[in-house]
């Protein structure tokens, strides 16, 4: 199977959840999760960014999310070990992941 | 088939969302309510008598492993999905034996998660292929529990909330018990695990499930 055969099955796998409405929710929902994990990130709050970044890979994956989910695994990996260079690391990752999920949605028809 | 009556239990607001349109159109399933922890859970079991849960395990207060354990319990006949994003055989171990009759991935499609839920309303268990059933089976056969030590309900909830980095103040006042209780309970903890501070018994709620694995 070719990477696209491979994203487009992935894709009709998941279609219910492809519909407008949810995917805008899904991408506020990514938002606000990557806002207050980047707050617990500023004040060193290890507990809460593993949280935020767990609450983020769950939906990320649950929507193939592939390159988010990955990011905020690699997230929480690091906020549980209170490894806060390997964290700004992944939060880098995570910011540029859901930028070019936005950037997805933006040029999709409504 | 009768119609199958779904609680979705999951923090995550998103995730119950995206449940909810996984499931709609499917004919044989009805979602009928929604919870945002296992205490909520309890609750709307005792009103509803579900048929099946969909049950996140990461979650505050009463996490999905205890409330999977209470749950199974008080009503044996309702069946429980372990929905998670932790690719653990040692966490699905946990889940099943606290009384889950599945354990799934949230990061599984459509077909795979209602292909576990026929296997489950069948009465078959069902382990997502994403993780290793085989040393599922194994790890289960071993002992009737996975590491030999049992936790009861409440300690399994202090374990969680210190690992979670709580103060015994804390986890008094949102268990709604008091600081000497919390005393106790972490004690006993201390005790049972043979931990001596806080990171060992971290590293316990790890090793048991209380606490999922990144």
């Amino acid at each position: 199977m070719t990477a696209e055969q491979e994203l487009h099955s992935t894709h009709e796998a998941f279609a219910g959840l492809r519909t407008p409405r949810l995917q805008r929710l899904f991408s506020d929902d990514c938002r606000n999760l990557l806002d207050s994990l980047q707050t617990a990130v500023a004040s060193h709050d290890f507990t809460a960014a593993a949280r935020f970044a767990h609450s983020l890979k769950g939906s990320a994956g649950q929507f193939a999310e592939l390159a988010i989910e990955a990011a905020a695994a690699t997230a929480e990996q690091a906020a549980r070990n209170a490894d806060a260079a390997q964290l700004q690391q992944a939060l880098a990752q995570l910011e540029s992941a859901c930028a070019q999920h936005r950037a997805a949605q933006s040029s999709e028809p409504d | 088939m009768p119609v199958c009556r779904i609680l979705l239990v999951d923090d995550h607001q998103m995730i119950r969302e995206g449940l909810r349109a996984l499931l709609s159109g499917v004919p044989e399933l009805e979602v009928v309510a929604e919870a945002e922890n296992g205490h909520e859970a309890i609750a709307q079991c005792r009103e509803l008598l579900p048929n099946l849960i969909l049950m996140d395990l990461n979650m505050p207060l009463l996490d999905g492993v205890s409330a999977v354990s209470m749950i199974r319990k008080r009503w044996p006949e309702i069946r429980v999905l372990a929905l998670t994003s932790n690719v653990s055989e040692h966490n699905a171990v946990q889940t099943l034996e606290a009384g889950a009759q599945g354990y799934l991935l949230k990061r599984s499609s459509r077909d795979i998660m209602l292909g576990a839920i026929r296997d489950v309303r069948a009465g078959r268990v069902f382990i997502d292929a994403q993780l290793d059933g085989e040393q599922i089976r194994a790890l289960r056969s071993e002992s009737g529990s996975a590491s030999g030590i049992t936790l009861t309900e409440r300690e399994r909830q202090v374990l969680k909330l210190v690992a979670e980095g709580s103060r015994n103040r804390d986890i008094a006042e949102l268990l709604c018990i008091s600081l000497k209780t919390v005393e106790t309970h972490r004690l006993n903890l201390m005790k049972k695990l043979d931990a001596h501070n806080g990171a060992d018994l971290t590293q316990w709620a790890y090793r048991l499930g209380v606490l999922e694995r990144p």
